[in-house]
């Protein structure tokens, strides 16, 4: 039961797909920062060729466009004026995914700030069995390796299911499964959220409007993600949902588990969404050749698709109202329920590449970037776990975000060159992990003793 | 740590100075759409937000708590002056930044000698720290000094204030102020 109803609903489905596939060029990013930008735009050029998706040839209509933009990008005139328009509308992307990342990591470290229940340790999911309150270090060490090898190997049998699922067009079956997980994040998780933030700030609140409260964010989520709703709004409740199973996951995640559990996310991440056999690109090849978006709550989308533009421009004013996802990205979805009652698992993650999304209207280019929720996830979890765990507290807290930032930056100008889907997780996690651990252990003491002596270098 | 901050910054400056030369020839009519002006101040901005930010978070952070300041016997001005310094700090790497660039560009090494000594100064003057009358003070003359040589570094002038305080055209002001090397970018 995939929800395409966003876009089995309306005629322009179909072209909505189609256009969107038709991604002729993909927005490479112009780091004014880095000076290889400069050959490697040089060669974008050539690889322009090359589909924005993975695995795609250019194909049906998409190769009309592509020979079509072929033949232009070979002059020079024109190459450099494009160039400089995919440079303009690159910089936008990245800052566009900025943002929400941003907000996220804000929501999530405020959290973890003033609302003490995250940070206390109540149990731990079943899918990392094995405790750390073990006396001795290789003990421990063991125990949190045993932990990631059980919780990536859930992953990954949950993601083949999923492909698995996806292939034989079970899309029954994944629709109410990416229900079932959404409503659980938005009606469960944001209940005992708005209860922890009630309690720490005191404030008393009866249960009617408290049902109401919750209904309404619940219900009103629910259309937006699943359905049609105005992409502000869309964006706000992915982020939000993002921000809620990140903290599950710092509240549920023991420390050292919580550490080697990102680190081997990011290779499994690369793995997947690299290698031929991997399943996440195998669950984007067939969305493409399927023509079909992929799942609408896992993705986030910074641009809207202002599809069905080229044959009627009035459509383009009701642009707003239809978000998109577009068969760019990935679901690697999974069900898994942390609560301190065990049992019932529904909880979604999809960590995810990040690919760009190109709309090609004849009069407008409006191009958007995607990105998984699962990297969102991520990035916070690990953000979160800095606050949260750091004795440096605050600069270790900013020098990860500046970190993850950054290697966003660095995936988004890949995906400039590569123009295929990327993973996102592991260049962020990976600047992430080492900012964290060089900040705890060698920058802070440092910062402490300055600041302690008013010393300013 | 200062020589280190000053070498990082000349790698920026190199940096830039390449991607300036990339985007040069990327753009139509081969000018860079950013000039080295503006790459200056942002790249000394983002020196001085770090370090101003991480200078003073976890400050900031203990002044939200409980607690009295200088109850064991420092001084009672400790979050205030660490305030000062920190504004301080900012606009000093900024104007830093801008002077370092406009240096290396024309290939001055007195501004340069300049930036690095100034720099090491004003950490030197830190050191006085509780003898807040030696350390604060001379700190911010000096990024009085500091930033109105930048400004005039970025081609700035007295007139360039008037002209822009009397509110005459826009771009005639930004012509004479931002760039002398270089026509800015059409608007």
């Amino acid at each position: 039961m995939i929800t395409f109803m966003n876009n089995s609903d309306s005629e322009e489905e179909p072209c909505n797909e189609r256009t969107s596939l038709m991604s002729a060029e993909s927005p490479p990013v112009p780091s004014y920062q880095d000076g290889l930008q400069a050959s490697e735009a040089g060669e974008a050029q050539a690889h322009r060729k090359r589909r924005a998706g993975s695995g795609r040839s250019p194909n049906n209509i998409a190769g009309g466009e592509m020979s079509g933009s072929g033949v232009p990008v070979r002059e020079s005139a024109l190459e450099n004026e494009e160039e400089e328009l995919t440079l303009k509308y690159g910089a936008k992307h990245v800052i566009m995914l900025f943002v929400p990342v941003t907000l996220c990591m804000i929501v999530v470290v405020a959290t973890i700030k003033s609302v003490r229940f995250y940070t206390e340790k109540n149990g731990q999911l079943i899918y990392t069995p094995f405790s750390e309150d073990t006396p001795s270090v290789g003990q421990r060490l063991l125990n949190s390796v045993l932990n990631t090898i059980i919780m990536i190997s859930v992953i990954i049998v949950m993601t083949v299911f999923l492909v698995l699922l996806y292939k034989y067009r079970c899309y029954k079956f994944i629709h109410g499964w990416l229900i079932l997980s959404s409503l659980m994040l938005l009606f469960l998780f944001t209940y005992i959220y708005l209860g922890e933030v009630l309690k720490t700030y005191n404030v008393a609140m009866d249960y009617p409007t408290l049902f109401l409260v919750i209904w309404n964010f619940g219900a009103v989520g629910m259309i937006c993600i699943h359905w049609k709703g105005p992409l502000q709004l869309q964006q706000a409740y992915l982020i939000m949902i993002s921000a809620l199973m990140a903290l599950v996951f710092i509240k549920y995640l023991p420390e050292w588990s919580a550490w080697v559990i990102l680190g081997a996310i990011s290779i499994y991440d690369l793995m997947a969404v690299l290698c031929p056999k991997g399943p996440l690109r195998m669950l984007v090849e067939t969305a493409q050749e399927r023509n079909e978006p992929i799942f609408p709550a896992l993705i986030y989308s910074s641009a809207m698709m202002w599809t069905v533009g080229m044959a009627k421009p009035d459509t383009a004013a009701r642009g707003p109202s239809q978000p998109t996802w577009d068969a760019a990205e990935d679901g690697r979805e999974h069900h898994r329920s942390p609560s301190h009652t065990d049992s019932q698992m529904s909880e979604t993650r999809s960590p995810v590449p990040s690919r760009p999304i190109t709309l090609e209207e004849l009069e407008e280019e409006e191009r958007g970037v995607k990105l998984g929720l699962g990297d969102f996830i991520f990035y916070s979890v690990l953000v979160g776990k800095a606050a949260a765990t750091a004795s440096g507290d605050w600069n270790t807290t900013l020098a990860c975000f500046v970190a993850i930032l950054i290697g966003l930056c660095l995936t988004l100008l890949l995906l400039a060159v590569f123009k295929k889907a990327l993973p996102a997780l592991p260049i962020s996690i990976t600047f992430g992990l080492i900012f964290y651990f060089s900040t705890d252990n060698l920058v802070r003491p440092f910062m402490d003793t300055l600041a302690s002596h008013q010393l300013y270098i | 740590a200062v020589l280190l901050q000053e070498l990082c910054r000349f790698a920026c400056f190199k940096l830039l100075k390449k991607a300036d030369e990339g985007l040069a020839t990327l753009s139509e009519d081969g000018r860079s759409p950013i000039s080295l002006r503006q790459m200056a101040y942002v790249s000394g901005l983002s020196f001085g937000i770090i370090s101003g930010v991480f200078s003073v978070i976890n400050i900031l952070a203990d002044s939200a708590g409980p607690g009295t300041v200088g109850i064991h016997g420092d001084s009672p001005y400790y979050f205030i002056t660490s305030a000062f310094l920190t504004m301080a700090l900012v606009l000093l790497h900024t104007f830093w930044g801008v002077i370092f660039f406009d240096a290396c560009e024309r290939r001055r090494a007195g501004g340069l000698g300049l930036v690095v000594g100034g720099h090491l100064l004003v950490s030197g003057l830190t050191f006085l720290n509780p003898w807040y009358e030696a350390s604060l003070g001379p700190i911010l003359i000096l990024t009085l000094c500091t930033g109105l040589w930048a400004f005039s570094t970025a081609g700035g002038s007295f007139r360039n204030v008037l002209k822009c305080l009397s509110c005459k055209q826009e771009p005639e002001g930004r012509v004479m102020l931002y760039s002398a090397l270089q026509v800015p970018p059409e608007e």
